[in-house]
């Protein structure tokens, strides 16, 4: 179908020019809608640098899989744009987009063994090459051939491969790797029918003078019609090598199959069917696919979820020593966020249809932009108490108090300030881009009854077909949002000058346990039994209920620690990050 | 920043996903117009007069004014002009059909239950050969069939034309059917094997175990196979003629007896014999209608390999 | 032994009984239904099919070897009727069993559009597969009927009606429709369901790789139906070496007594009276008969095998690494 390219320009307009000029790859305000109405993405901004990997990490429903598939092309794009290499791709086709996709469940044609699996994107397309003629550059390689090398090695050659059941590999071949020639070489040797291996002198004399005629015949066709060529005998037109669009021959595809297989350790397993493959093999075979089209994309949905533990260990350092190797720029789903930490350059973390931070593992697992992110990465995850903010006093129980100083009160007023001002002008001027907004600030509030349903219409035929024709019908319920929105505005209001609920967090790692000895003196510690202890091999993991919560601490395994012990507790108040219970924005670190 | 582009175009994909169900839309709809056709005339016939028929042979309904039930009353009132023994045509084919699909329920479950859920010797054995024998064509034991069916008949007085005799080899040759078994085992091998277990250790006796949890589950098999049982046995021609012919027409299913007005001469029998096949219908159609879901999604797991 | 070990076997024998018996008692009358009306006819089949056979003077049943058998290949009535039945089959056939495999499947592939009301499409094109095959003929032998009456030939009315079923050709053609029209629905129902089962990001990774549409269809939706393709294969080619029904009910004055395929012949053989002395040839032919379709089958499932790949890759690939 014909792209109205007027169109295309005036959505142009909309996109930042900067961003797309200094990234790879440039997703900008990517959003999708379903004809139904549900809004399962919002407002998608991403830059991508090259080599990058990025993992786009969340819980199920979070909209990642929906974001990889629309810059995949498998879904249609609502609004927004995503450009690589400085190029608009929103409406191409597939396999136009240069990027190459790895599926959950592998998607490896069934009826076909894993060198046809591999191979069958170089079947099936045409792929630029450039021109050159054929004869000239053949025939001459030939004649060299002949001039620089010893006969009695040439009529070896030509006599083994007389025999062509006993050969491994196909006449072609043998030739090429035997005397060092290319395949369009190998296919002019070939035509010379020896009919007398004693009288070979004679015979290769005749075709030398063969050869030189075609090259004679070439020569002047070429002139007669204006044609010219390169030293490496390839096209040129207009001081430019001509680019024309064919298939790969058979050994062409089979050194790229090969070459793949070989990175990927695929060799013995050439010939058998997906059925025969066990999981990690069928998942190596997807990569081969892959790699095998040659492009600077890479997209994973879920890759490694399908495989057992131990395997999925070993996967992942191959997918990060296989980036590493061949870098692509990778963008990879997952909704295990191990996965996140340990390959990412940088991390995605999304939950319901929004971005709630982007950044390298260190910054989000240390600096947490909101409650959400904070929970969501890092196992065990991290411990929340319930506090009291009182003008720089944080009280969550008798032990657990301190005092913030003067930097940090001022800061508190700021983000209150801020956050109360964004609110009034939102409520201001309330349109879809509020509504929105109170829903991302929905969407990464623990507290579950907070968390609004918005409501699905069950279109029935009829409108199922007018929704088809006017989409975004998705903002009709706004007036659920504005209560909400209103109702936050106050406890933020309230917030801003009283005493107000916050949300302390500390990591596991972050706690500090010894055992508790009668004779020492304990100034407002926690002392409990632990109610579970799990040993790790390398870490040691110990639960304990305190004020009818359950707390993680991470320590040393050498500590020796039973559930029968009594332990005592510290946490450091300077690891604790302070959220804000509203928003769940973090406020302090 | 934020662009509120909002794209009130569709995209390529989404046009091309309207068109496949535009086209294919009305491909079908002409499809099934041709499809049904047949049916329309057959009804729109059996309401026509016999002149109306011999005048009117284009109209797929009868012209204003002409409309008759009277091959229809023929059946009912047993005079005026019918075609013969229509009624007990219809008795016939209900009776063999209904006991046809009622030993072929009890018969198949029972084996089928036993060979999935009992242990005895030659178990594996027994069911290699009944699956293997399921590529023998029919052809070959009709001949044996029938002359058995022949020899007894004669050798004993007056069996070769008492009914029940002639029904029961209408009917028992279909009942033992390997493919059912097929079927009801597939079903029965998902049922989990958990349930039975922790029935039985918890005392119940295994009739009671098929009778009050396995049947129960089975009732969408079931449904399907006596589906397929009751159309099979109702539609069955090459047997029933083989078995009827030569004797008294009473003893005929509705199934055989039309094959005489199935040529394309005798037109003035037409419009009787469209009203008898309507009425051959009703039975069917009416299951069709009440089950038809479900014979389409059963018959369609059929082909699905697990 | 003593009393308690006695009393033990015995319980023990009733446990086994009760247990065993509840066993037999289920498969009993299949079991018995089975051996019946399959084995013994089976077995009975083939020592008739020796002999010189009379179900209605026994006494004359005379061994005569395998001389029914030869029969089939000499030069006399049944040898000329029986091969040419099997030709004209055969050849009706090789243009039928394709036509109700590929129009099934285009309906399937439509349908599954999902285009509104398909559920009513579904069911208005599996509708006739529910009716008997006698009713089929009453139907298109009124509309295809030689007459000036029948409905195609009014439509046209020309000045000489079409001899729908009197010509052999066109014969052929009404019985070809016909069948179409009445078995279209079975196949057209599995392959659907076939086709519903492709899985979704099979196609997406084929769309990814750079396939177009008919590259879609060649190598991800046929290679993934191929199991219902086969089955659906198997039970067409069956029931149409089997042709009975069709060739019964649509024939005119001028044919009706012709036979067009085995199953006719070894029908109308058993049929009459004055054949049976006969019955031991005719059981011979159904055998023969038989035996053959068992051949067109084994044949079919084995092209439909799936393939071991050999080693020829890894082979080449050893040298590559070399």
């Amino acid at each position: 179908m014909e792209i109205n390219f007027n169109e295309q320009l005036n959505e142009y307009n909309e996109f930042d020019e900067k961003r797309i000029k200094n990234s790879f790859v440039s997703i900008q305000d990517l959003e999708k809608i379903y004809p139904n109405g549900v809004k399962a993405v919002y407002d998608f901004n991403l830059d991508i640098k090259h080599n990058e990997f990025i993992v786009i990490v969340g819980p199920s429903g979070c909209g990642k899989t929906t974001t990889l598939r629309m810059i995949a092309g498998l879904e249609d794009i609502s609004s927004g744009g995503v450009f690589v290499d400085e190029e608009l791709i929103n409406y191409k086709p597939s396999k136009d987009r240069k990027m190459a996709m790895v599926f959950q469940s592998y998607a490896l044609y069934p009826q076909m063994n894993v060198f046809d699996n591999i191979a069958f994107p170089l079947k099936i397309n045409k792929f630029p090459k450039v021109k050159i003629d054929e004869i000239l550059k053949y025939n001459n390689e030939i004649l060299e051939l002949f001039k620089n090398s010893e006969i009695s090695k040439i009529i070896q050659v030509l006599q083994e491969i007389q025999n062509k059941k006993a050969l491994k590999l196909s006449q072609n071949e043998h030739l090429m790797m035997r005397l060092k020639i290319s395949e369009g070489a190998s296919n002019v040797l070939l035509e010379m029918n020896i009919k007398d291996f004693n009288n070979f002198n004679n015979e290769v004399e005749a075709f030398k003078n063969k050869l030189s005629n075609e090259i004679l015949n070439e020569k002047k066709y070429l002139e007669n019609n204006n044609l010219k060529v390169n030293e490496q005998y390839e096209f040129i037109e207009n001081g430019e090598k001509v680019i024309v669009y064919d298939k790969l021959t058979k050994n062409e595809i089979k050194q790229k199959v090969f070459e793949a297989a070989k990175i990927l350790d695929l060799g013995p397993y050439l010939d058998r069917l997906p059925k025969e493959l066990s999981g990690g093999q069928m998942q190596r075979v997807a990569l081969g696919r892959a790699i095998v089209k040659n492009v600077p994309i890479f997209l994973m949905d879920e890759p490694l979820s399908n495989l057992d533990a131990k395997l999925r260990l070993s996967m992942r350092s191959e997918i990060v020593k296989l980036h590493n190797k061949i870098k692509a720029t990778t963008i990879y789903v997952t909704h295990d966020q191990t996965e996140a930490m340990t390959m990412a350059d940088r991390i995605v973390v999304m939950s319901k249809g929004f971005i709630q931070q982007i950044g390298s593992p260190e910054e989000v697992y240390n600096h947490p932009k909101n409650l959400f992110v904070a929970k969501f990465i890092g196992s065990p995850s991290i411990n929340v108490i319930e506090a009291e903010y009182d003008n720089g006093n944080i009280f969550a129980t008798n032990e657990i108090n301190f005092k913030l100083n003067e930097k940090f009160i001022s800061e508190h007023n700021e983000f209150y300030d801020n956050k109360i001002k964004i609110f009034e002008e939102k409520l201001e001027n309330f349109n879809t881009e509020s509504i929105e907004f109170i829903r991302k600030i929905l969407s990464c509030v623990i507290n579950e009854t907070n968390v609004m349903n918005f409501p699905t219409k069950k279109h029935k035929h009829f409108k199922r077909i007018r929704n088809l024709i006017n989409r975004n019908k998705s903002v009709e319920v706004g007036i659920e949002e504005k209560i909400e929105a209103n109702r936050l505005l106050e406890s933020l209001k309230d917030a801003r000058n009283n005493a107000h609920k916050v949300y302390l967090g500390i990591r596991p790692e972050n706690v500090k346990v010894e055992k508790f000895n009668q004779n020492k003196e304990y100034n407002n510690a926690i002392i409990v039994k632990p109610t579970v202890c799990e040993l790790l091999g390398a870490d040691y993991l110990i639960h304990f209920d305190y004020e009818g919560n359950d707390f993680v601490l991470k320590t040393d395994p050498k500590c020796d620690i039973k559930t029968s012990d009594l332990i005592v507790i510290n946490f450091s108040y300077e690891d604790m990050l302070i959220f804000d219970s509203i928003t769940g924005d973090i406020i302090y670190e | 920043m934020k662009s509120n582009t909002k794209h009130t175009k569709l995209s390529k994909s989404e046009k091309q996903r309207l068109k496949e169900k535009t086209i294919s839309f009305i491909l079908l709809l002409i499809i099934c117009i041709i499809w049904v056709f047949p049916f329309l005339y057959m009804f729109g016939m059996s309401l026509k007069t016999d002149v109306d028929i011999g005048t009117n042979p284009t109209s797929i309904f009868p012209s204003a004014g002409n409309w008759t039930l009277e091959h229809y009353l023929g059946f009912i009132s047993m005079k005026g002009d019918r075609i013969d023994d229509l009624p007990i045509w219809m008795i016939n084919s209900i009776v063999v059909t209904f006991l046809s699909v009622l030993f072929t329920l009890i018969v198949d479950t029972l084996a089928s239950y036993a060979f999935v859920f009992f242990k005895f010797k030659g178990k594996n054995t027994i069911f290699a050969i009944l699956l293997l024998s399921m590529t023998i064509p029919t052809a070959i034991s009709m001949t044996p069939m029938f002359t058995m069916y022949a020899s007894v008949g004669q050798a004993i007085e007056g069996l070769a034309n008492n009914r029940a005799y002639v029904m029961m080899w209408l009917i028992l040759p279909g009942v033992a059917n390997v493919f059912n078994l097929y079927l009801m085992k597939n079903f029965f091998d998902s049922i989990p094997k958990d349930i039975v277990e922790s029935a039985r250790s918890d005392g119940a006796s295994d009739f009671k175990i098929f009778y009050k949890i396995v049947l129960p589950l089975a009732k969408s098999t079931l449904m399907l196979v006596s589906l397929f049982a009751f159309v099979s046995s109702w539609n069955d021609l090459l047997w029933p003629q083989l078995i009827l012919s030569g004797k008294d027409s009473t003893f005929q299913t509705i199934t055989v007896a039309l094959t005489g007005y199935a040529s394309g001469d005798s037109w003035e029998y037409k419009g009787i014999a469209m009203a008898t096949s309507v009425f051959a219908l009703i039975p069917i159609l009416i299951v069709f209608i009440i089950t038809q879901n479900k014979m389409i999604d059963g018959l369609a797991t059929t082909g699905v390999k697990r | 032994m003593s009393e308690a070990v006695i009393n033990r076997k015995k319980d023990r024998r009733k446990e086994i009984l009760k247990r065993y018996g509840l066993a037999i008692g289920f498969v009993s009358p299949f079991v018995l239904v089975f051996i019946i009306f399959t084995v013994i006819p089976l077995i009975m089949g083939f020592v008739i099919s020796l002999c010189k056979y009379n179900p209605y003077d026994l006494e004359s049943t005379t061994f005569i070897g395998f001389s029914n058998y030869l029969m089939l290949f000499g030069n006399n009535v049944l040898a000329r009727t029986f091969w040419q039945a099997l030709g004209k089959t055969l050849i009706f056939d090789v243009v039928a069993v394709p036509c109700l495999i590929i129009i099934p499947l285009g309906l399937a592939y439509l349908i599954n559009m999902k285009p509104p009301g398909y559920k009513i499409f579904r069911a208005i094109i599996y509708l006739p597969s529910v009716i008997s095959i006698t009713i089929v003929g009453v139907l298109f032998g009124a509309i295809f009927s030689d007459s000036e009456l029948g409905l195609i030939n009014a439509w046209f009315s020309s000045e000489n009606p079409i001899p729908f079923l009197s010509d052999p050709v066109l014969r052929w053609t009404v019985i070809l429709l016909a069948s179409i029209w009445w078995q279209t629905g079975t196949n057209f129902i599995i392959l659907s369901a076939a086709l519903r089962n492709v899985p979704k990001s099979l196609y997406e990774a084929c769309e990814m790789d750079g396939g177009s549409r008919l590259e879609l269809f060649i190598h991800v939706t046929l290679p993934n139906i191929k199991g219902s393709l086969g089955i659906v294969l198997f039970n067409t080619l069956i029931g149409y070496l089997n042709l009975y029904g069709q060739p019964t009910v649509l024939n005119s004055a001028i044919n009706r007594n012709n036979i067009e395929s085995p199953m006719m012949l070894i029908q109308q053989w058993l049929n009459s009276f004055e054949r049976s002395s006969l019955t031991g040839l005719i059981s011979a032919t159904a055998i023969f008969f038989g035996l053959i379709v068992m051949l067109f089958t084994f044949i079919e499932r084995y092209l439909m095998k799936d393939r071991k790949g050999g080693s020829k890759y890894e082979i080449q690939y050893k040298a590559y690494e070399a």
